[in-house]
């Protein structure tokens, strides 16, 4: 199988297909009941390190890998739309608390970036490089659809929220695997703090400055499983979001409390399968 | 005293054996509290016992619960002069979620009518905005380091996954009221490391020592696991 089939087959988000690709995806399961795999596919690390050959050996390297990819795309997103911004006549991100917001979004990355790699050389892991991205969409070609994604700010912050929000997702994922290690844990969850802060400010930047892209009431956090974008394409982070059973109890109306649906759906967070989140960004990389 | 009277309790209550051991049979030892103690009071009171293992853990964290949505509750029965639209929403719907864990942390812990613990908020005017957002964001800050100290004691891969969903909600509500009481303080360097862009951290009793004017009872933290 040449690499162009195996990344369409995990572009497709299936994880029958994923099955096939990977034998050794029972290694990575963790003990959490309905929780898939918790690092990106095998295929997708070994892309971009020959050198880490071994991927599947290791599953918080691995772990750890699929998060750091996140924090690579967030990086280079925001640098990249600072430098459509800062010093520009027509910034894409508007100067003031705007840019000074996406400035110190894109240090944190840069921070998350030198800690996770920290953490897979403490483990004996080799990082992944990081990829070349292209956030039209178009792995490269002119035919990405976020074509406008540095001149358009109504789609450069629709994106942040999809990546903000499905970053959260994937440190959920990190969390079972790496419990052994209480610093590595504790690291992990201090990240994903952060990166919800994040989501939430994104979300208040795209309520201060209403595009064609959002839509309905947006709030810090998610409601049911609503992106808030007009475009069905970046629905993929908030699929399985509509969630109001937690560990088998019913978090609407519990105990006769005047807690909505769309409160029980707000006040959980879910992590999301891990070849659903590879799916989402692998539009956005360059496949060498 | 307590192990044997919180099961008797559960078992009162009509949960079943199995969805009571569905909960990764971690939820050993003291769960509820409050209404556990009925009748061991003691001359020097060593304070409510949160208890130990994951159970303690969640009891903890039932106690942040509580005390959000008591917090809020009170907010928006009292609102502050001059509350707009938008903070009006988002205090009520961040009651809700509160509520919601409360609830939520009340039945996995054996569920049942214990009563909730008494919050003492009389230090604070809720008709001024600032009291009213300071605290807000002092409580949703302390949640947040709190969740992230507590999951190095958890043992359980299941109950750390639950813990981690409540987590970066209660990130959302820190961020929401920062940017409600100024805009672009949503992670400033009071709370995320601006070099590693880590965020707060606490362990459970320097959380205690935090919360601790506002409850009415003592608690008692010694059992919580340490590692």
């Amino acid at each position: 199988m040449n690499i162009s089939t195996i990344l369409s087959k995990i572009a497709q988000a299936d994880s029958e297909d994923f099955e096939q690709l990977s034998p050794r995806r029972d290694m990575l399961r963790t003990a959490v009941k309905g929780a898939a795999l918790t690092a990106l596919p095998l295929a997708l690390s070994a892309l971009f390190n020959k050198a880490n050959a071994q991927t599947g050996s290791n599953p918080i390297v691995d772990a750890l890998n699929g998060v750091l990819l996140l924090e690579y795309l967030q990086e280079e997103f925001y640098t990249l739309g600072l430098d459509a911004s800062i010093k520009s006549s027509s910034p894409l991100i508007p100067s003031g608390l705007e840019q000074s917001a996406i400035i110190d979004i894109r240090n944190h990355a840069t921070g998350h970036v030198n800690t996770v790699k920290g953490f897979i050389g403490k483990k004996g892991g080799t990082a992944i490089d990081k990829p070349k991205f292209d956030f039209t969409g178009g792995k490269g070609t002119p035919a990405g659809k976020y074509s406008d994604v540095f001149s358009n700010y109504d789609v450069f912050l629709a994106l942040a929220q999809c990546f903000e929000d499905i970053t959260v997702r994937a440190y959920k994922n990190v969390l079972g695997v790496v419990m052994a290690d209480n610093d590595l844990l504790t690291a992990s969850m201090r990240l994903h703090s952060v990166e919800a802060r994040h989501a939430a400010h994104i979300r208040q930047l795209r309520v201060a400055a209403p595009g064609p892209l959002l839509t309905g009431t947006l709030m810090p956090w998610i409601t049911r499983d609503e992106s808030n974008i007009a475009d069905s394409d970046l629905n993929v982070p908030y699929v399985g979001e509509d969630n109001t059973m937690q560990s088998n109890i019913q978090i609407k109306d519990i105990n006769g409390q005047a807690v909505d649906e769309d409160a029980a759906s707000e006040a959980f967070d879910e992590p999301q399968d891990s070849s659903v989140i590879a799916g989402f960004v692998m539009a956005f990389i360059i496949i060498p | 005293m307590t192990d044997t009277s919180n099961l008797e309790q559960v078992a009162r209550t009509g949960i079943s054996r199995r969805r009571f051991f569905g909960y990764a049979g971690a939820l050993a030892g003291a769960g509820l509290l409050a209404g556990s103690l009925i009748g061991c009071q003691k001359e020097e009171d060593p304070g409510i016992d949160i208890g130990s293992g994951d159970s303690g853990v969640f009891n903890y964290l039932y106690v942040l619960a509580q005390l959000q949505a008591a917090f809020y509750i009170k907010a928006l029965t009292v609102p502050f002069v001059g509350m707009n639209k938008r903070e009006e929403d988002y205090l009520t719907a961040i009651r809700k979620h509160e509520i919601g864990h409360r609830e939520f942390y009340r039945n996995i812990l054996g569920g049942g009518t214990s009563s909730d613990l008494e919050f003492d908020f009389t230090m604070l005017d809720f008709k001024k905005r600032t009291d009213v957002l300071d605290t807000a964001i002092k409580f949703e800050d302390l949640s947040v380091s709190a969740y992230n100290g507590a999951a190095q004691l958890i043992s359980n891969a299941a109950n750390l996954l639950t813990i981690s969903k409540v987590a970066s909600v209660e990130a959302r509500h820190a961020a929401a009221l920062r940017d409600v009481k100024l805009t672009g303080t949503f992670a400033d360097p009071t709370v995320v490391n601006d070099v590693n862009g880590l965020d707060l951290v606490r362990v459970p009793d320097e959380v205690l020592a935090i919360i601790q004017p506002y409850l009415k009872k003592t608690l008692n933290f010694s059992n919580l696991p340490t590692s």
